[in-house]
């Protein structure tokens, strides 16, 4: 059974989500000479930042990919589109009269 | 946990006095913690809103495996947000608690100048000794449980377009979303003007893609194109998803029904260059062309395509289409459309060349078309005298060994001098 498409790409030309702005690591502030608990809080803090910007980023990208994926898609459900109506003209051209009244 | 109580006090009021910008730290860190939740949370709620418009524009396989995909980046994006209000409460009661306790070392420090003696002086810093250990201890406290807090923190990886790993690691649980998908297509059914396109697109970074082909990139092939034979012929081969359009060959038509086939062979509809008359084996169903309808399909013209079928003819055979002005290459590829019918083995074969090209439309059909290529595929008991004759003419090695016996060497092969009755031995002997 062939596979069935249906996309209304005017719809998909539409798909844009919204991407997170980025993420700005907090200043570390220096936790020199203080309780030894504070510096491994700054030090997991720093690391959890890091984290989440990178995240952040990875979600930035991934949208745009998104979108770019699915208006791909749809640019390529039109060129098939104009692609098979070309071809499928230029086969009927080549049909001798007989064959061009209909069936 | 080291005791604080047990640190003169003097050393406790140093190690707090650096440990109070800390507490900025906590608020800044918290703030960013904040605003990223929001950011994510816009950004899921505006990625579950276009998924949702999609869902009901975008329906077939390549639709769906980008609605999976995308509930699969909300999930990834979620497991962040949800843990984030635990971290900002955390960081923010961190951030209290350092001020707080500042300020009551402060107060401890105010307490000093009340004593009068030496020895009230001794006394008192001892008592204060303990308050302040007691205060440190709990901050300290507080700033291990927030170092956890940050350490879990994290959410998932992201999933979806744009990530290498979740590419190649699709969940099971979601049939290939964050996989390369493609999904291909001849398509029937007339749903108005966008139906009219029957190439299957590719939307190869989102996990699902839609183009012709009918493979993931686990090379398996869904269930429901399991009896698209064009289709197993491309899994078969192991021949990788092909992501767009432009590299497969000019869309033919729906693989609906057989008889078109034979049908507009004779016509020259068929391949292009290499001259003459060509086989149309791309055209294996029926195909509806404004006006015409052949093949009986129900399916509009416009859903014409799947160019991916002369693709899965040309890995399944591993060669390139067989030349159609040498009949013995016909039958060989044959074997890669299984349940074609002997009488059009060309058929079969060409897999791949039958697709109309550019200009096959303006070159006449030549005659009715059955002349340039004879008896192609015809059994041997029916091809008369043409039948028998070898497909090569020409034999090289017979004619390079009768010029042997004019050589007055003597060299001779072992086999030959076994030839005795050979004019050339009998001179030696």
């Amino acid at each position: 059974m062939a596979m069935e498409i249906d996309g209304a790409t005017d719809e998909m030309q539409k798909f844009n989500p919204i991407p997170p702005a980025s993420v700005t690591a907090t200043n570390g502030a220096s936790a020199g000479g203080g309780m030894p608990e504070g510096a491994a809080f700054a030090e997991a803090e720093a690391a959890a930042a890091q984290e989440l910007a990178k995240f952040v980023t990875d979600v930035r990208t991934g949208f745009a990919a998104f979108a770019n994926a699915v208006a791909g898609a749809a640019a390529e459900y039109l060129r098939g589109d104009a692609t098979g109506a070309d071809s499928i003209a230029r086969s009927a051209q080549a049909l001798p009269p007989m064959f061009q009244g209909g069936r | 946990m080291a005791g604080y109580t047990g640190v003169p006090f003097e050393t406790q009021c140093t190690l707090m006095q650096a440990t109070v910008p800390l507490a900025q730290l906590a608020t800044s860190a918290a703030e960013m913690w904040r605003a990223a939740k929001a950011e994510l949370s816009k950004s899921a709620g505006s990625l579950r809103q276009n998924l949702t418009h999609l869902e009901n524009a975008w329906l077939d396989q390549a639709g769906q495996a980008a609605q999976a995909s995308g509930r699969e980046s909300c999930a990834s994006i979620d497991s962040w947000t949800q843990r984030i209000d635990g971290t900002v409460a955390s960081l923010t009661g961190l951030a209290t608690l350092i001020t707080d306790t500042a300020t009551a070392f402060e107060k401890l420090e105010q307490r000093l100048t009340s004593a009068t003696n030496a020895a009230q002086l001794a006394q008192l810093l001892l008592e204060l000794q303990q308050e302040g250990g007691a205060l440190l201890d709990t901050l300290a406290r507080k700033f291990q449980e927030v170092t956890g807090k940050l350490a879990g923190a994290k959410g998932n990886p992201w999933r979806g377009p744009g990530n290498s790993s979740a590419d190649r690691a699709p969940s099971a649980s979601s049939g290939g979303a964050g996989a390369m998908r493609t999904a291909s297509a001849s398509t029937g059914g007339g749903n108005g003007p966008s139906a009219a396109s029957s190439a299957a697109s590719s939307a190869a970074s989102l996990g699902g893609t839609a183009s012709a082909g009918a493979t993931d990139g686990t090379g398996s092939v869904p269930p429901d194109l399991a009896g698209e034979p064009t289709l197993q012929g491309l899994e078969s081969s192991g021949l990788s998803p092909q992501p767009t359009l432009p590299q497969l060959p000019q869309p033919a038509a729906t693989p609906t029904s057989q008889p078109l086939a034979p049908l507009i062979s004779p016509l020259g509809l068929g391949g292009g260059g290499g001259g003459g008359v060509r086989p149309v084996g791309g055209f294996r169903g029926g195909v509806a062309v404004p006006g015409l309808r052949l093949g009986g399909g129900t399916k509009s013209v416009a859903q014409a395509a799947a160019p991916i079928a002369t693709t899965a003819g040309e890995g399944a055979s591993g060669q390139q289409p067989p030349d159609p002005s040498q009949p013995t290459a016909a039958p060989r590829g044959g074997a890669s459309t299984g349940g074609m019918s002997p009488m059009a083995p060309m058929m079969g074969g060409r897999g791949s060349g039958g697709t109309p090209g550019p200009g096959d439309a303006q070159r006449a059909p030549s005659g009715r078309g059955a002349k340039p290529s004879p008896t192609p595929g015809l059994p041997a008991s029916l091809r008369g005298k043409s039948g028998e004759r070898p497909a090569f003419t020409p034999i090289a090695r017979p004619a390079r060994r009768e010029q042997t016996e004019d050589i007055p060497t003597g060299q001779r092969l072992d086999e030959e001098m076994w030839q005795v009755t050979k004019a050339p031995l009998k001179k030696l002997s």
